[in-house]
């Protein structure tokens, strides 16, 4: 999943980027609204995480030009604004969600989670393909009933094709998806994962889930 | 009586009421004195006309002839004449032989009395004495004139009576126009009131309806209407301070509290180290605003009561400028002073000390990287601090020295935006004026002066 963090704190922006990171997101960080939009036009985001007061272009203006444009990215407003005014406004421009700072990083993540879900348009947090089920809240994947020790990135890779099954997915389109766009690693680094996942779905005596349409890219059938 | 247009009636009808009595006491002097005046010197005239009879006439048989009018039964006037030692030598035949009294004490002059006649009736008496010629045995005569005073006293009852009556219905008349004419003439202050009821605070159009109001209310609707402006602007204030200040202290508090989440989670030892590194300028920042707010709030509800002494304000500018080098050089700024050697005035030195703190802390935080900063110092006490600030306009400087208000320079600095607010705060407790200015080459200035010179 990514996800944009725009927050003029630069503690509070990386402080959540790592976290989120360790979840297996891919996250990007912006420092104002102008930034926001500037990599908005380069990438789609699938939630974004908004602060409101901001130098230059703040929250809201944002949120009017997101849902101006009819983007499909879910936004999660955080602001130290409390009042149910605040609130309001943000909803009805167009804001899928609202947390109050300070917030515990559990309840951003899950917030985040949820948002990706109605993004994805799945009621459900656990996504079941065949034998292989990943869990999208506690960020677990089991294969054959056990369950796989994956680091962040193999996690959001098979997230990613299990999310879009049936779909054949290029390199170029799953680095878009889990690499920050200014990652020194080039895409070759998509076979690499792909390897090691392969691996260890291998292990768990899942074989062939991942294939690979040759010219076209991976898919999850 | 709690309204304005109860207490006007009540007022106006007392007056008015007030008025007619005093109005209708003089009357009845009037009335009295002339009824009973007239009376009185009909009766002197006629007492004086039988008188210059009974002088020259020393029986009284003519008596009756001369004044036909006491031959009468009517009992409404008498007269009666005493010789010096009291005989009575005429009397009018009205009185059917009974006898007026006889005062004791009578003059040359005519003496009036009001007595009971010989009919009982309630009635005036004239009494004089009268000379006679030299040799008349009566020596002097005392002649008594009586009228009766009934038909007098009716016609004053019925002038009283017809006058009160026409003074009940002027007080009706006049109570009515007085009630009428206040309710129009208040009207316009029952509209203002209305007016002003009804006016939102949380509205910032908010506005009086002062047309067609008379001249006398249109300053005081004016002025309530400056007063609600100002108040509406001191309230988006305070709400914008609110604000300011959750978002201020929630800020650090949110990344303090994810910094250490973060930290605890984080499978890399240097990510927890960094994110402790992290906690501890977080709490550093929010201090640092919990230290300004409450300094504020006791520079603005005067707990900090100034102790002035002598202070070198030369001496003071430098010492801070060389306390901000090292953040002044970090950003590439240039701190230009110009100044005398020494410049003394009287006032607190812990309160200047941290005013131009303040004031070129905020420069040295706000100033474009590698700009110039310049101080000037004048004899008198009074100095300036300028420094370029091409991001602020004059639409802003209305708003600087607000809590919290910050202007990004885009240089990613943190700032609570506290530092003119502070400085304001001091200097309105120092008794000094503080002002802000933007040049045309969009330097902003903030200027102090008014400090007091050294006592002799």
């Amino acid at each position: 999943m990514r996800v944009l963090v725009v927050d003029d704190s630069e503690r509070l922006r990386e402080a959540l980027a790592t976290g989120l990171r360790t979840q297996g997101m891919v996250v990007e960080t912006a420092a104002d609204g102008q930034i926001a939009l500037e990599r908005m036009k380069l990438a789609p985001y699938d939630v974004i995480v908004l602060d409101v007061l901001m130098p230059r272009i703040d929250g809201l203006q944002v949120l009017r030009h997101v849902r101006a444009a009819r983007l499909p990215t879910r936004i999660l407003v955080l602001s130290a604004r409390d009042q149910v005014d605040d609130r309001v406004e943000a909803l009805n421009l167009g804001a899928d969600d609202y947390l109050v700072k300070p917030f515990a990083f559990s309840e951003v993540k899950a917030r985040i989670l949820a948002l990706g879900r109605r993004h994805f348009d799945e009621p459900s947090p656990v996504i079941d393909v065949g034998p292989v089920q990943i869990d999208t809240t506690a960020r677990v994947a089991t294969a054959g009933g056990r369950q796989l020790a994956l680091t962040p990135k193999e996690y959001a890779l098979l997230e990613l094709l299990m999310r879009r099954h049936g779909h054949v997915l290029s390199r170029g389109a799953i680095f878009e998806q889990l690499y920050e766009s200014d990652s020194d690693a080039s895409d070759s680094v998509i076979e690499v994962l792909m390897s090691t996942l392969r691996a260890k779905l291998v292990a768990a005596g899942v074989e062939k889930f991942i294939e690979t349409r040759r010219g076209f890219g991976y898919v999850v059938a | 009586m709690g309204s304005l247009a109860g207490r006007l009636i009540l007022s106006l009808s007392a007056a008015i009421v007030v008025s007619l009595a005093i109005w209708l006491f003089v009357f009845h002097i009037l009335v009295r004195n002339e009824l009973y005046g007239s009376f009185d010197d009909a009766l002197v005239a006629r007492m004086q006309s039988l008188a210059a009879y009974a002088v020259n006439n020393p029986g009284a048989e003519g008596i009756a002839e001369f004044m036909p009018e006491f031959r009468t039964r009517q009992h409404e006037n008498y007269f009666q004449i005493w010789d010096a030692a009291g005989k009575v030598l005429a009397r009018a035949e009205s009185g059917a032989g009974r006898d007026l009294q006889r005062l004791a004490a009578v003059m040359a002059g005519p003496t009036f009395h009001d007595a009971d006649l010989p009919d009982g009736h309630r009635g005036r008496l004239v009494v004089q004495n009268f000379p006679v010629p030299e040799g008349d045995p009566r020596q002097v005569v005392t002649v008594l004139m009586a009228g009766e005073t009934a038909k007098l006293e009716e016609l004053e009852k019925r002038l009283h009576l017809f006058v009160l009556l026409c003074s009940l219905a002027t007080v009706l008349v006049a109570v009515s126009i007085a009630v009428l004419s206040v309710r129009r003439s208040l009207r316009p202050v029952e509209r203002l009131s209305r007016s002003v009821s009804a006016i939102d605070l949380d509205s910032p159009e908010a506005e009086l309806d002062i047309a067609d109001l008379p001249s006398e209310l249109k300053p005081v609707a004016g002025k309530i209407q400056v007063m609600t402006q100002q108040l509406i602007q001191a309230l988006a204030r305070e709400r914008r301070f609110a604000r300011n200040v959750a978002h201020e202290l929630r800020t650090p508090l949110a990344e303090a509290r994810m910094l250490a989440e973060v930290g605890t989670i984080a499978a890399d030892p240097a990510q927890a180290r960094k994110s402790l590194d992290e906690i501890g300028k977080a709490t550093q920042e929010l201090e640092q605003i919990v230290e300004a707010l409450l300094s504020l709030s006791r520079y603005e509800s005067g707990i900090q009561k100034p102790e002035p002494e002598p202070v070198d304000l030369a001496f003071e500018i430098r010492r801070q400028a060389t306390q901000l080098a090292g953040a002044a050089k970090s950003r590439g700024l240039a701190l230009h002073l110009d100044m005398p050697a020494e410049a003394w005035v009287h006032a607190d030195p812990a309160l200047v000390s941290r005013l131009v703190a303040n004031l070129l802390g905020n420069a040295v935080a706000h100033a474009p990287k590698g700009s110039t900063i310049e101080a000037r110092l004048g004899s008198d006490g009074s100095f300036s601090i300028g420094n370029p600030a091409p991001q602020l306009s004059e639409e802003d400087l209305p708003r600087l020295g607000e809590r919290f208000f910050r202007i990004h320079s885009g240089d990613g600095g943190t700032h609570a935006g506290l530092g003119l607010s502070l400085a304001r705060a001091i200097a309105m407790i120092l008794g000094l004026r503080m002002q802000l200015s933007l040049a045309p080459d969009h330097e902003l200035v903030a200027s102090v002066a008014g400090f007091r010179p050294l006592p002799d």
